[in-house]
């Protein structure tokens, strides 16, 4: 079982390899463009340069992940607390939803001045830019888990003559559980695009900040492998996700072994 | 219920902070910097430290990335000449989502650095901020083409599809433009350009906005030869405007005064020091983020030196600002619809300070 | 009725309440802020009066570009759902690689497809289309494969097979699944639009609006491009709501009163 899923990994990764390095081989050699550095390098380049720059990718790359999990942690929670706070009052959904979707129409750009003022202090204020980027899936993902329970279900809980909190521990939480973890595996790279984000917001180091640089300083090696290296930490955070999925829901690792096998 | 739900709530809440306080505090020791917020709250205070006393902390926002741009503050970092007057400093870098007008009015930093035009339009617009040095004596922004697209005059615009940053960064090429009898919504094509030299070697647009010191060097990088490029200045045109200038939030400097004439010292020092030895200066701001290459740098510290210290310009001069050239900037802002009402350069600029630190 | 009435009445009177301590300066003396670097809601409205036809025609080109974008990105992502329910073991790798892309900062992926698209609006669709197809894929993998219990069971003691289990009972399970995942796409299209056009080969659309008038401490007007993109963003989302009220009828998220 396990080494065949190391196997499918495997085949992915050198499936996507061979697909980009034929890609990258037809715009230098078959349509001849000039910007096909910019537009897509050889992979085995980057991977080349990353190997090259691997202590500063991976150091730069260790402060961002370190910040977007905080920033993750912060936003998951806030977004977990807004789900549960809406599905229990019609009233809160009604009144938050849109001012939630109001917030995140407004751009770090608008944002940052107002949050630097309010905070004054840069770290603070960009472990909250994250946050704030991070929430909103994770909110909309638990809420529409939190009101997906069959009313039959908690129709019969009342019946039980269960208390609020009851039905929320017992059928509630765990029946939105595989949509708060949705939530969480788009919230979870989302995380390290947002840490990204605010390692812009003039940081001294992370791999927003070699991106950035590598960027308008014309380092196009450097700025691809940071970009590679960002998608790296997606994923990593996405398995992150996955593993903790299957701890909290035991039951759906099963399931999940039998769809499709039908 | 509701003890059930304020018990969740508490612990939600409580796990967040602690997690936000680690995570700022393994931050700290990552970045081994970040002091943003303690030294807003010591330049409140007003005393004025002798250099043996604690130093002063004194935050610097740059209006771009670390580059030789800046190489003055990095190179008195650098050779301790910030320390030497007491001053503990800390340099932000600058990004496409900071505004430096809107960090030092904020007290997120101290002092910034920015393009004159655009500080005059924030002074307009009634934030109490105000120049205190003059760094570039002239402007460094180009109009750079391809040879083949003919563009030997401004007049030779017409027709063309030109690249600028906007944001502020326009009207110079708009006084260009309009100085040569055109009309810039109807005669050319004005768009965007990201801050890649791309667009240009893809031919995606004719002409592009360049600065002498950074985009111009980077398209030579990219090797288009020398000879394949032609370039509008804005100084031949007689179009320009003063750029890199050294501001401050008045209300700050008003408790501050003898701390930022001292932080004025120590970087003109720097800067003349920088412009003296480009090529050391380049390397030591290499040092400070390596992303861009080294020879990238040193060649930006070379431009960059001959704006700080142009021809005949008196090194010992560095930073001095040139009233005529602030009201020709002034004046371009009013007329090229930056500014809606004349600036009143007496109040945007004052050379006080700069005076009693260059007196030495 | 009085239900309806109600679900508007609250949200409105809140905003309005929030408008009101806006303009009365209670934000600004909250959080330290003068007039000239947050404007107040009447001087938002009169810049914005004073600019409309142009907002709003800035507002389309990025509200055009969103949605073609999404369009194409949900299909992308729904595609990947599919695949990865119809071959589990092979297809599921395709969702860690579409969450991988969530990963590359809008920042970066602008100037690449600046590169790929000469035209602002093929940029911005491209960024669009990247930055919406993890949420959909995600959301609709669960939704195909988070069958309810038995029902499976069921659709097997009918003799039905695999086509008819995807059909009759995948597809139509997964339909809510689909609404939150565009109820996501449709802020994150609409922000992705937007930060693209900071970068974007034109002077058109909110994105440029906006950054070309905060940085010009233009805060009145670039405030007033923020406006419009909120209020754009609530548009398109009541109208995905709606959709999704009709389309979903059955199900118990739409039945809870």
């Amino acid at each position: 079982m396990n080494k065949n899923k190391t196997l499918v990994l495997l085949v992915w990764f050198a499936g996507i390899f061979a697909l980009w390095e034929l890609g990258a081989f037809s715009l230098v050699n078959i349509f001849h463009d000039k910007m096909a550095a910019s537009k897509l390098p050889y992979p085995h380049e980057v991977i080349a340069t990353l190997a090259k720059n691997w202590q500063t990718l991976s150091e730069a790359g260790a402060v961002t992940f370190s910040k977007a999990a905080t920033g993750f942690a912060l936003g998951a929670s806030i977004g977990i607390i807004l789900a549960i706070l809406m599905s229990i009052s019609k009233i809160a959904e009604q009144i938050a939803f849109p001012y939630l979707i109001v917030s995140q129409m407004i751009p770090v750009l608008g944002l940052a001045p107002i949050i630097f003022n309010l905070v004054r202090n840069m770290d603070a204020s960009r472990i909250i830019i994250a946050a704030y980027i991070t929430f909103f899936p994770v909110a909309a993902n638990m809420l529409s888990g939190l009101k997906s329970v069959d009313i039959d279900k908690r129709e019969l809980m009342y019946s039980y003559a269960a208390k609020k909190p009851s039905i929320y521990m017992k059928l509630m939480l765990p029946f939105s559980l595989p949509y708060l973890f949705s939530g969480l595996k788009i919230a979870a790279p989302l995380s390290v695009t947002a840490s990204i984000l605010v390692d812009m917001l003039g940081s001294k180091n992370g791999i927003g900040v070699k991106l950035l640089y590598s960027l308008y300083g014309g380092t196009k090696d450097i700025f691809w492998a940071s970009v590679f290296t960002s998608a790296l930490m997606g994923i990593i955070s996405y398995f992150i996700v996955i593993i903790a999925e299957r701890i909290f829901i035991p039951w759906k690792k099963e399931f999940n072994t039998k769809a499709g096998e039908d | 219920m509701k003890k059930y739900l304020s018990l969740l709530l508490c612990m939600a809440l409580f796990l967040s902070l602690a997690l936000a306080g680690c995570g700022s505090n393994g931050d700290t020791a990552a970045s081994g910097s970040s002091t943003a917020g303690s030294s807003a709250s010591t330049s409140g205070s007003s005393e004025s430290t002798a250099s043996t006393a604690a130093p002063d902390k004194i935050t610097l926002q740059l209006k771009w990335l670390p580059q030789s741009q800046f190489m003055g503050y990095y190179v008195a970092q650098e050779k301790g000449y910030y320390k030497e007057q007491g001053i503990d400093i800390e340099i932000l870098p600058g990004g496409s989502d900071i505004i430096p007008e809107q960090q030092v009015y904020n007290g997120v930093a101290d002092i910034g650095v920015t393009w004159v035009s655009s500080l005059m339009k924030y002074q307009g617009q009634g934030w109490d901020l105000v120049e205190t040095a003059q760094i570039f004596q002239k402007s460094a922004l180009l109009l750079v083409s391809k040879t083949k697209a003919g563009i030997k005059t401004p007049a030779d615009l017409k027709g063309k599809k030109v690249g600028s940053w906007f944001g502020g960064n326009e009207y110079e090429l708009y006084a260009m433009i309009e100085s040569a009898g055109l009309n810039r919504d109807k005669d050319l094509k004005l768009v965007q350009q990201d801050y890649t030299m791309d667009q240009l070697i893809n031919d995606e647009i004719e002409a592009a906005s360049a600065m002498t010191y950074n985009e111009y060097g980077l398209l030579l990088e990219s090797g288009i030869p020398e000879a394949e490029l032609s370039k509008l200045d804005m100084n031949e045109h007689n179009v320009a405007m003063l750029e890199d200038c050294l501001f401050v939030n008045s209300e700050w400097l008003a408790k501050n005064e003898d701390v930022f004439v001292r932080f004025l010292k120590a970087s003109i020092k720097g800067w003349e020091e920088a412009c003296k030895d480009p090529e050391a200066a380049g390397n030591i701001v290499f040092n400070v983020d390596k992303s861009v290459s080294l020879e990238h740098q040193v060649y930006m510290a070379k431009e960059v030196a001959k704006l700080v210290v142009p021809e005949g310009f008196d090194a010992a001069k560095i930073g001095y600002i040139d009233n005529k050239a602030i009201q020709q900037t002034a004046d371009y802002a009013l007329k090229y619809g930056l500014l809606t009402k004349a600036a009143d350069i007496s109040k945007c600029v004052n050379s006080k300070y700069w005076e009693q630190a260059a007196a030495k | 009725m009085t239900d309806k009435l109600k679900s508007t009445l609250w949200p409105l009177s809140i905003g309005v309440l929030t408008l009101l301590i806006w303009q009365l300066g209670g934000f600004h003396a909250l959080l330290d802020l003068k007039p000239f670097q947050l404007p107040v809601p009447t001087g938002i409205a009169s810049t914005l009066a004073q600019n409309l036809t142009k907002a709003l025609r800035d507002c389309g080109i990025t509200v055009s570009g969103a949605i073609v974008g999404m369009i194409i990105g949900s299909s992308i992502g729904f595609l990947i759902a599919v695949v990865a329910t119809v071959f589990p073991k092979w297809g599921y790798g395709g969702l860690t690689v579409v969450s991988a892309f969530n990963a590359i900062p809008i920042v970066a992926l602008s100037p690449i497809m600046n590169r790929w698209f000469s035209t602002g609006m093929g940029q911005k669709i491209g960024v669009v289309t990247v930055v919406t197809m993890a949420a959909m894929a995600i959301n609709a993998y669960r939704g195909l494969t988070d069958l309810k219990p038995f029902s499976l069971d069921l659709m097997k003691s009918y003799a039905a097979n695999r086509r008819t289990v995807f059909f009759r009972l995948r597809l139509p399970n997964c339909l809510p699944s689909v609404f939150t995942a565009l109820k996501i796409n449709i802020t994150s299209s609409m922000i992705a639009a937007i930060v693209s056009e900071y970068f974007a080969t034109s002077t058109s659309g909110l994105g440029f609006g906006i950054k070309d008038n905060l940085r010009k401490a233009e805060m009145a007007m670039g405030w007033s491009y923020i406006t419009i993109a909120a209020l754009a963003g609530i548009v398109l989302y009541l109208i995905i709501s709606m959709v999704e009220r009709r389309a979903v009828k059955w199900h118990a998220s739409q039945r809870i009163k």
